[in-house]
């Protein structure tokens, strides 16, 4: 395999909402936390970050702004709207669903 | 909640679509920003900084791209990319001016034309009427056991009506003709009014601007009056004050009880005002004097309605022999109104868009020969990758700004051409006033603009669909020609637009040679040098007949007096001039076939009142006897004359003079034909339906009259003399309608000519918007295969051959065309049996003189592209290639 695959669109969504949740940053810092609390076992490229940010801006579920960074740069800073923290419950409601679903059933195989 | 998410979303996507640049400049920033940290990160970890930045940028794996998916992730691209086309379109236009000028002109002429003559259509034929639920509106018409159809009916048999029939809310009547001379304030003047029945208002269900309508607890006196909203301007100068005042009219005090409302016209806009109509149920039953409308019951349809009256009129029939055999027919009222000029006005809407589609041929073709020379550039960004989507949404762009700018001219010539074509329509015509630009003739213009621009700008689209990239790629640098299927498309397109240029054409000739043959029509009477001056008698002041004969006296001996003039003579009616009074009539001792009651079955004749000299000031031939004469008068014999066509009708074979004829009911009185003079024609110079019989004015007494003034000058400059003369015997007089008789003639024309003069400068536009799209694919395929006639030259082929071969190719589409349109020429012209005068629909003439003229300026069009062709220098030609 030659490149690192990527994660699923819609789980990126997810954790890059999940994420926002907690603070708004900007995409270098989201990029950084997505590699720290994930290691290595998702690989998300940074290339596929962006245009999922600015999807998910379009959709109003994040929202963009301006604003100074540590060093004192400029820096587009993301942060979790209303509706974004309403999708974000659903979507992580989802999720769990989903993935004790697909737990069972690989535990079922096992066994 | 997914409308709250829309309004969220919409500013997002605006803002997209309209701060561009702005959001490019932010995705810049926010990626440098990006890179730079992951640079920092690099160094940091000990990479050189040539390394880290090669690294950082690997890391984005394309960074062009994913600025691609940032900017699809806006969802704008479609717009966005639509808006690049304009852009570019409006560039490149600007390079080419004459060709855009060439397409919006093209664009505008065509859509402004349509428009003008669709509004007409809408305003005229198509429009409801301005009353409340107007499909429930009906008038009635009485049909003769002849044939006959009276477009009115007679008190009693209202009167029956209205008490028997359980299908209509309320009927109302109103008397077809009143004159009212309005005296007291100001100039006397003569307006047309409706005596009318209360329950007028109620079936169209109108209320009045001011104060109120007559009801029927005003009962039938004749003492109240309502005007109309342009008598109140116009006379009284919107004086409110009016209310409850009295005018004269006719002498007699009338008091206004209101004003109507200015879209209030019933039965046609010249009526003035309306007043009480008495109802003597004892009038002659067969006085058909009143027209009818009514108003449906809801849910009750004009066939139940019609099949009630019937009932209803069979029963009357029955009680009164003279109604034995006549029927009763209801039809909508919208019909009734616009039956005389709707074929016209259809056939001049059918006429227009036939030149719209000759105009959108020629646009398709220089938008198909504009992609051609393009098509390289079109075709080398297919091979680079560009979508056939992404290019044929280009094509539909660069016509985008073109139709945009020809459909909004259009519109700016569509207001000035109706400002020139509605005074040119006939006086007749009705609801003329109704004509206007409103949402409905926008929307129509829309909908033409939007099938222009589909019919023309799809064909450059349809060619990108068509290219083969290899092929073309091939051709390198030439102009690519794409194959037969093109040049069968262009032909096809030529062709079919001769089509429709024939068929205009041939329109054109029928309605030219019609106008002249009804031009060339014998009216039966000379109607040069003479001066036409209708006046109204007003009974209330000249009660009795002998005061109107000796009125009518003085005038005609006042007017004669004035040097200068030849003749002066009074009819009831005037030729030509729309009025008539007809009737059937009853002759002594005639073969001709009766009803059981001793009616004319074939009898409907022009009942006219005519003083002695009136026959020489028309120039109207005696034949046998004597005209009448002065002598003839109240208390003498009475006498009457026939025209030659009553003499050969009622008394074939046999001397008339001494014979005698009467109106066509019991009581009236005998008279003895003393004279036989020439037939007139009364109705129009295209229709001929009645003799006529004239009765003298001093036995027949008349207050409706047409005075008709010979001299021997203009009769223009006898108008202020004759006006004055006749209020020199009574300054209360008014007169209408004054006019030279030369000009009674044209108005009465003024349809036909209407008709005739739009078709043919419609076939007049089309012919040299053909001319210019024969020349235009000769010249565009004569450019295409210069390179083959440069080497047919180079190997022997004659400068003549080579001529003879694009006129060859000219004169075949010409002929595919003219044999397609003669087809559709002779099966559309049967709908125009109606319409010409003195030929018939398959006219000959026409036909040959339409295709040959198309014909030859076909080849003449085709002559220029192929002298080119001819002087095609082989050497240049081979060298270049």
């Amino acid at each position: 395999m030659s490149k690192p695959k990527d994660v699923v669109q819609g789980t990126l969504d997810l954790l890059i909402m999940k994420i926002l949740a907690l603070e708004p940053m900007h995409g270098w810092a989201i990029s950084q936390r997505l590699k720290q609390i994930s290691g290595d076992v998702l690989q998300v490229s940074d290339g596929s970050l962006y245009p999922a940010l600015h999807k998910l801006e379009q959709e109003g579920w994040i929202k963009a702004e301006w604003a100074p960074s540590e060093n004192n740069r400029r820096a587009k800073y993301y942060s979790l709207t209303r509706a974004g923290r309403r999708e974000l419950e659903k979507e992580a409601a989802n999720w769990n669903r989903l993935s004790t679903a697909i737990t069972q059933v690989v535990n079922l195989t096992e066994a | 909640m997914r409308l709250t998410r829309w309004l969220y979303k919409l500013p997002l996507r605006v803002r997209s679509v309209f701060q561009r640049d702005r959001l490019e400049r932010e995705l810049d920033e926010e990626l440098q920003f990006h890179i730079e940290h992951q640079i920092q990160q690099y160094v940091a970890k000990g990479h050189s900084p040539d390394e880290a930045r090669y690294l950082a940028l690997r890391a984005f794996a394309g960074i062009e791209q994913r600025k691609e998916e940032c900017r699809d992730a806006r969802h704008v691209s479609v717009v966005e990319h639509a808006i690049q086309d304009l852009r570019y379109a409006a560039r490149v236009l600007r390079k080419s001016p004459g060709f855009a000028l060439a397409v919006v002109a093209t664009l505008a002429l065509g859509i402004g034309a349509t428009t003008a003559v669709f509004s007409v259509v809408y305003g005229v034929v198509l429009q409801p009427l301005p009353y409340r639920e107007p499909k429930q509106l009906v008038s009635t018409w009485m049909i003769g056991a002849n044939a006959i159809r009276f477009p009115a009916t007679s008190i009693a048999n209202y009167l029956d009506w209205r008490a028997e029939n359980t299908v209509f809310e309320d009927i109302g009547m109103i008397k077809l003709v009143s004159n009212f001379n309005i005296t007291g304030d100001g100039e006397p003047e003569r307006v047309l009014g409706g005596r009318s029945t209360a329950s007028i208002f109620r079936v169209l269900d109108v209320q009045p601007m001011l104060g109120r309508v007559f009801t029927d607890a005003d009962g039938q006196v004749e003492d109240k009056v309502v005007l109309s909203y342009g008598l109140w301007q116009r006379r009284y100068a919107g004086d409110r004050q009016i209310l409850g005042k009295k005018i004269q009219l006719n002498g007699a005090p009338y008091t206004v009880l209101g004003v109507m409302p200015p879209e209030f016209q019933y039965p046609n806009r010249e009526f003035a005002l309306w007043t009480p109509l008495m109802l003597n149920p004892e009038e002659f039953r067969a006085a058909l004097d009143y027209g009818c409308i009514a108003r449906l019951k809801k849910g009750v349809t004009l066939a139940q309605a019609q099949a009630q009256m019937a009932e209803i009129q069979l029963r009357i029939g029955k009680t009164y022999p003279t109604f034995q055999g006549m029927r009763v027919e209801i039809t909508p009222m919208l019909e009734d109104m616009v039956r005389t000029v709707r074929t016209t006005l259809y056939l001049l809407l059918a006429a227009v868009l036939c030149l719209l589609l000759i105009g959108c041929v020629n646009l398709a073709n220089m938008l198909v020969a504009r992609s051609m020379t393009r098509s390289h550039e079109f075709v080398v960004r297919a091979a680079l990758g560009a979508n056939k989507g992404r290019l044929m949404l280009q094509s539909v762009m660069e016509v985008l700004p073109l139709t945009a700018l020809g459909g909004a001219g259009g519109l700016l010539l569509t207001k000035w051409m109706l400002s020139i074509l509605v005074p040119l329509l006939p006086s007749t015509m009705p609801r003329v006033e109704a004509i206007r630009i409103d949402w409905e003739v926008l929307a129509f213009a829309m909908v033409v603009l939007f099938a222009t621009s589909i019919v023309t700008g799809i064909w450059p689209a349809i060619q990108v669909l068509r290219w083969n990239i290899s092929e073309t790629l091939r051709e390198s640098g030439r102009t690519t020609t794409f194959g037969s299927s093109t040049s069968r498309l262009r032909n096809g397109l030529i062709v079919s637009q001769i089509a429709a240029v024939v068929i205009l054409m041939v329109v054109s000739a029928l309605l030219i040679r019609s106008f002249v043959a009804l031009q060339n029509v014998d009216p039966g009477f000379r109607s040069n040098n003479i001066l036409s001056v209708h006046l109204a008698v007003s009974r209330s002041k000249y009660r009795s007949d002998a005061e109107v004969t000796r009125l009518i006296q003085r005038i005609l001996e006042r007017v004669s007096a004035i040097p200068g003039i030849v003749s002066v003579g009074m009819v009831n009616r005037l030729p030509l001039a729309g009025g008539n009074q007809n009737g059937t009539l009853e002759f002594e001792g005639t073969t001709l076939p009766r009803t059981p009651q001793g009616i004319l079955q074939t009898g409907n004749f022009d009942w006219r009142t005519a003083t002695p000299d009136y026959f020489r000031t028309l120039g109207i031939p005696l034949i046998q006897g004597r005209v009448f004469e002065e002598s003839d008068t109240a208390d003498r014999p009475l006498v009457g004359l026939i025209d030659d066509r009553v003499a050969r009708l009622a008394w074939p074979q046999q001397n008339p003079i001494g014979k005698r004829f009467r109106m066509g009911f019991p009581e009236a009185p005998w008279v003895e034909v003393v004279g036989v003079v020439g037939h007139v024609r009364h109705a129009g110079l295209d229709v001929d339906p009645r003799p006529q019989v004239y009765w003298p004015h001093s036995q027949r007494v008349q207050d409706r009259l047409a005075l008709a003034v010979r001299g021997n000058q203009n009769p223009k400059q006898l108008t202020a003399t004759v006006i004055s003369a006749i209020h020199d015997v009574d300054p209360e007089q008014p007169v209408y309608d004054v006019r030279p008789m030369d000009e009674v003639v044209e108005r009465s024309l003024s349809q036909q000519w209407l008709t005739m003069a739009l078709v043919s400068l419609f076939a007049s536009v089309a012919l040299v918007l053909a001319t210019v799209g024969v020349y235009g694919v000769l010249s565009y395929s004569v450019g295409l295969r210069r390179r083959e006639i440069g080497i047919r030259i180079a190997l022997g082929s004659s400068r003549r051959e080579v001529i003879w071969t694009v006129l060859r190719h000219g004169g075949s589409l010409a002929a595919v065309g003219m044999i397609i349109g003669i087809a559709g020429a002779l099966f559309l012209s049967r709908m125009l049996t109606t319409l010409v005068y003195g030929i018939t629909t398959s006219d000959a003439l026409s036909f040959i003189s339409a295709s040959l003229v198309l014909l030859l300026v076909a080849l003449a069009a085709s002559y220029i592209p192929a002298r080119r062709a001819a002087s095609v220098d082989p050497m240049s030609v081979l060298r270049t290639d």
